[in-house]
């Protein structure tokens, strides 16, 4: 519905000051900057596109109530979207007549809220990015909205949503004024840099990581969605579903039918958006294009790399390749368009990995595949009673999944339950064996799986926060578990030590290395 | 302008008692508005459709839930609630059945919330989140302080940029 338009706006004339700096006297008595609003044409401004963004949210309901069969629309349903709007335009007032803002001491305040009063402070060299956006509504009535990015959060999306344009020039100059000030330029013109080419990906690889990416549960899914959207349209059709649904037979043959779905699925996925990926380095930015439909280009400075995760699923690693995921803080627009936040580079052979880890992540010391023994020094690996655990969790999920067989199939289901078992208890000793983590000067590392195995490489000096949690049954045990925020990303360590865990969490303290 | 020195201290530091009767009142109301009309359908429906003893029981299990809820939870959720400012971190201990322990970096500190509700109000209470790069989530958050406490645990956070004055990304 919006047409937004983003535009980048220069920074105000940076200011020349001979003055001797002030005193801290004179710093005293200076006056408070003074709190400014937003403009009173905002209440009309950000009415219509707020109230569409309430709607847009109760889709389901919507939809529930205007398409579906049974159901007419009646004064009750016109009512409830009444009440919808009316509930947009209040918050809308409410926004317009208590937001203030102001830049003091080098940082954004901004307040706003009337029963539950917020109250925020942003420091400018916090910010990522600030631009300018302008919908129908905006251009109509002169005005913009300022959007301040700071990495891996959305909310001040809105926040200050309509300010006039000398205004916002004015806020933004200020702001680029104080960080101008912590940094350092270099205005050196340089000849043109030249491009490496990294790695390429040709049509066999392409099928290859279709095959090793299989999506069998999606088969499942659209059949169901299928069946419901039949039996809501013509009650009929369910009443015609034939009893060979629990038919032996019929279950094989629609999970095989489910795994040649997935995997025909998966080789169109790939090919869509793998088609002719090349990886380039340039200076020190890496540019990943691929696509087949759209094209599409991710560009990221290898310093911005906050997440490295190396997938190599079962049937990838038996045929040599891995891919490696790269995540950044955020999203920043440039002169060259937008920057996404991160890359999926695929199949990699696994020789190769190792190199291009270490150029993504300069300070990698530590080596993932330095042993083919699994939790091997300095590697750390779970203990015995994480290994019970999961045995435990194994032997629950063949018991359930033995009971829905029972129902179903009868003798022949009580048979698949009694396979199923081992096979479980196998996959949960593979998964114990191969969760390891390790942690040095530079980097966290984290490995889990065995048929589905990541690592993830994280630099230390990106980690953001660490929690580390533990659930009644895990006391018990002494074990719990480390959650590490990065920017835009949440990493689960494997199950440890209480002890371990805490010591861990003392690593997030230290800083970065020297 | 310096930024002031915060006050150097590993003790961990518990918030302020009024906050147990802050959440008793806020479940009290909870369970009186909300869960008792459905409690109440639940067991009209048990006695009308099965049997008045199952009726009985529900409410029985509902008045010990309530008793659980407005005396017992809060007192416990005060007593595992506690935050430690460092030298270089935040940290917050939390929770009951699942307990966590955050640590957050000062560095790492995009920016700090406070947030006073009508009722924390009457009550001279306040909250304080702080957000990292993580996410749009708050990665800490400390229910329960003074409103001048709040202001200058904010306001202290805002400012704690020790060695690098960076993005904090």
């Amino acid at each position: 519905m919006e047409s937004e338009s983003q535009t980048q706006v220069e920074p105000a004339a940076e200011l020349q000051s001979t003055a001797e700096p002030p005193s801290p006297q004179q710093e005293a008595t200076r006056p408070e900057p003074p709190w400014r609003r937003l403009h009173p044409a905002s209440i009309l401004v950000n009415l219509l596109p707020h109230a569409w963004r309430q709607l847009r949210g109760y889709w389901p309901l919507l939809i529930a109530l205007f398409v579906g069969s049974e159901v007419t629309v009646g004064r009750l349903d016109l009512d409830l979207v009444l009440f919808l709007f009316l509930f947009a335009a209040s918050q809308t007032l409410i926004h317009q007549l208590t937001l203030r803002f102001r830049v003091k001491d080098g940082k954004l305040e901004v307040q706003d809220g009337l029963l539950y009063r917020r109250s925020r402070i942003l420091g400018a060299e916090r910010i990522q990015s600030a631009s300018l956006l302008r919908n129908p509504f905006h251009r109509l009535a002169g005005l913009v909205e300022v959007r301040i990015e700071t990495a891996g959060d959305l909310r001040t999306e809105g926040l200050l949503s309509a300010l006039s344009v000398e205004r916002a020039n004015e806020l933004l100059g200020e702001l680029e004024e104080i960080r101008r000030q912590g940094r350092s330029r270099d205005e050196e013109e340089d000849a043109p840099p030249t491009e490496e080419i990294l790695h390429e990906v040709g049509l066999l690889e392409i099928l290859g990581h279709g095959l090793s990416s299989m999506r069998a549960g999606v088969f499942g899914f659209l059949v169901l969605v299928a069946m419901e959207i039949a039996r809501q349209t013509d009650p009929t059709l369910a009443a015609g579903l034939p009893e060979q649904a629990f038919n032996p037979a019929f279950v094989v043959g629609f999970v095989f039918s489910a795994f040649a779905v997935g995997w025909l699925l998966a080789l169109g996925g790939a090919l869509l958006s793998l088609f002719r990926f090349r990886l380039t380095l340039q200076e020190d930015l890496v540019r990943a294009e691929q696509g087949l439909l759209t094209r599409r280009r991710v560009e990221l400075g290898l310093g911005r790399v906050h997440v490295l995760r190396i997938d190599e699923p079962f049937v990838r690693r038996r045929m040599g390749y891995g891919s490696i995921f790269l995540q950044t803080a955020g999203i920043a627009v440039g002169p060259e368009g937008v920057r996404a936040a991160d890359a999926n580079i695929p199949m990699i052979p696994r020789a190769r990995l190792r190199e291009l880890c270490a150029l993504f992540l300069p300070g990698l010391s530590l080596d993932p595949w330095a042993s083919t023994r699994p939790g091997a020094p300095p590697f750390s690996r779970a203990p015995i009673r994480v290994l019970l655990l999961g045995l435990l969790g194994a032997s629950l999920q063949s018991f359930a999944a033995g009971l829905v067989a029972l129902w179903l199939l009868g003798p022949w289901g009580l048979l698949i339950a009694c396979l199923l078992w081992p096979l479980l208890l196998l996959g949960a000793w593979l998964d114990w064996s191969w969760q390891t983590w390790a942690v040095d000067h530079h980097v966290l590392i984290s490995r889990r799986g065995f048929w589905s195995r990541q690592t993830w490489i994280l630099p230390r000096e990106k980690v953001q926060s660490m929690v580390r949690i533990q659930d009644p049954f895990l006391r018990v045990l002494g074990l719990g578990r480390v959650v590490v925020r990065m920017a835009s990303a949440r990493v689960v360590l494997p199950i440890m030590r209480w002890s371990d865990a805490g010591e861990l969490l003392d690593c997030a303290e230290r800083e970065r290395p020297d | 302008m310096e930024s002031p020195t915060p006050p150097s201290t590993t003790a961990w530091r518990q918030v302020d008692p009024s906050i147990v009767l802050f959440w008793r009142l806020g479940a009290l109301l909870r369970s009186l508005f909300l869960g008792l009309p459905f409690i109440a359908l639940i067991a009209a429906s048990a006695a009308y459709f099965v049997h008045i003893s199952l009726a009985v029981v529900v409410l029985a299990l509902y008045a010990l839930l309530f008793v659980v809820r407005v005396f017992v939870w809060p007192r416990l959720t005060y007593q595992r609630l506690s935050f430690r400012v460092g030298e270089r971190d935040l940290r917050v201990a939390s929770g009951v059945i699942f307990r966590q322990e955050t640590i957050i970096p000062f560095s790492r500190i995009q920016f700090v919330d406070s947030h006073q509700g009508p009722i924390e109000r009457l009550f001279s209470l306040a909250r304080v989140y702080v957000y990292t790069a993580s996410g749009p989530a708050p990665d800490g958050g400390i229910p329960g302080l003074r409103s001048e406490e709040a202001s200058a645990l904010r306001d202290e956070l805002a400012h704690a940029h020790r060695r690098d004055e960076g993005d904090g990304v």
